[in-house]
């Protein structure tokens, strides 16, 4: 299990400081994502629509972002700094061989300015950071 | 009121490419050994605002940085929008003569990032007696997996993807206002641009098993890349250095993709002994 996603607290601080981010909220305004995050038996699925973001409860779909790391890839990840080649989710999916986009890779293009700050979010929930 | 302009200026010059016309935008400042700066896929000169504003470098070079056909305030050639943009090896060292040539510029020290940085090894291995020494960044003689097509998809806002997709090239440690900057020119490529200069990134141009083509007596060879660089890594760069007898240089901790621009400060420990150390091997002819 990755430790850092299952920490307890981390999806609701996620969540709260997303939905009070500036930036997020602006550039999020007219984003429908479901991003789906994965480490052996963890996961996590999160809905970004409209400016807000939610943990996502409705039914995998095919515009699903599925993003599979072992514990070590999804650890390395959400560092406060993280490792070279673990410090986007391209990287990882280019340079690692334990993550992978294993779906959804034309929404995860797509979005990519929000899954960017969504990426900088989830580190800054998980070490107690600002961004 | 007094106020402080920086010592860069610009101009406009119109150069022949393939029996083209092509007006380009060149910025300068300094004086002294010419160094010519080619900035990265689908960006512009101002990349190198903060080498072309350091004083103790002005003092004995005059740096150049030039926009590339189709960048920044370089216009397309005529006809544009019948062609698909896709640069070539031969269009780019083409280009980048023709500016040097034009300007009468001596032996110039040529400085590159990214495809730019790949760019300066060829220069270096076919007009080593027209270029004084090379500086590249991020390059290596074949660097595979960036050229894609999704940039010009009609549901691909790539005014934002592009930056966004290159913004991770950088590393989270270096500072936060100069990856904005970057990720903010990137914003301003024309559609099909990054696209196209990654053709010559990542398809036309290898230079794979010609490296020991570079003679780097007649022409030094200075090659850094980032550790967070995952478009062209380290290990990348190092076996091209491996390849290339007497060429200096290796991993850069703790930077990324865009050195020049994401984290000066950092690169310059770099960058400028590299310039010093070419600038010192020069023969008097040079800079009479």
């Amino acid at each position: 299990m990755s430790r850092q996603l299952a920490a307890p607290g981390w999806e609701r601080e996620l969540v709260a400081r997303a939905n009070r981010d500036e930036e997020f909220v602006l550039i999020s305004r007219w984003t429908h994502l479901s991003m789906r995050l994965e480490s052996d038996d963890f996961y996590g699925c999160y809905r970004v629509e409209s400016s807000v973001l939610s943990v996502d409860t409705s039914p995998e779909s095919d515009q699903t972002v599925r993003l599979v790391g072992s514990s070590l890839a999804w650890g390395d990840f959400l560092a406060a700094v993280p490792p070279a080649n673990s410090h986007h989710f391209l990287a990882m999916d280019r340079r690692r061989g334990d993550f992978s986009v294993a779906a959804g890779r034309d929404q995860l293009i797509q979005n990519l300015r929000v899954v960017n700050a969504l990426s900088d979010l989830m580190r800054a929930a998980l070490n107690g950071a600002s961004r | 009121m007094s106020t402080v302009y920086e010592p860069i200026v610009g101009r406009y010059l119109t150069v022949d490419v393939s029996g083209q016309k092509h007006r380009i935008y060149v910025e300068e400042s300094g004086a002294g050994v010419p160094v010519v700066c080619l900035h990265t896929a689908g960006a512009d000169s101002r990349q190198y605002r903060h080498l072309q504003t350091d004083e103790d470098v002005l003092e004995q070079f005059r740096v150049i940085a030039f926009d590339l056909p189709w960048h920044g305030k370089s216009l397309p050639p005529e006809d544009w929008w019948t062609q698909e943009y896709l640069l070539t090896s031969q269009r780019y060292v083409e280009t980048v003569l023709a500016v040097i040539r034009a300007m009468e510029l001596v032996q110039p020290i040529v400085v590159g990032c990214s495809m730019a940085g790949s760019l300066v090894l060829e220069l270096a291995r076919s007009h080593s007696d027209e270029i004084g020494g090379v500086i590249g960044f991020s390059g290596a003689a074949k660097v595979e997996g960036r050229f894609q097509d999704w940039s010009l998809m009609p549901d691909v806002n790539a005014n934002q993807v592009v930056p966004s997709w290159t913004y991770g090239l950088m590393a989270p440690q270096s500072p936060e206002s100069a990856r904005r900057e970057v990720w903010w020119m990137y914003a301003q490529g024309g559609p099909g641009v990054y696209r196209g200069d990654t053709y010559f990134y990542s398809n036309d141009f290898d230079l794979t098993g010609r490296e020991h083509e570079i003679d780097t007596d007649l022409c030094p060879v200075f090659l850094y890349t980032g550790e967070y660089d995952f478009a062209c890594s380290p290990e990348e760069t190092e076996q091209t250095l491996a390849r290339i007898s007497g060429a200096v240089g290796g991993r850069m901790p703790g930077i990324g993709h865009f050195p020049v621009s994401e984290n000066y400060p950092l690169c310059r420990a770099f960058l400028h002994p590299a310039l010093l150390d070419i600038a010192g091997r020069r023969s008097p002819t040079d800079d009479a």
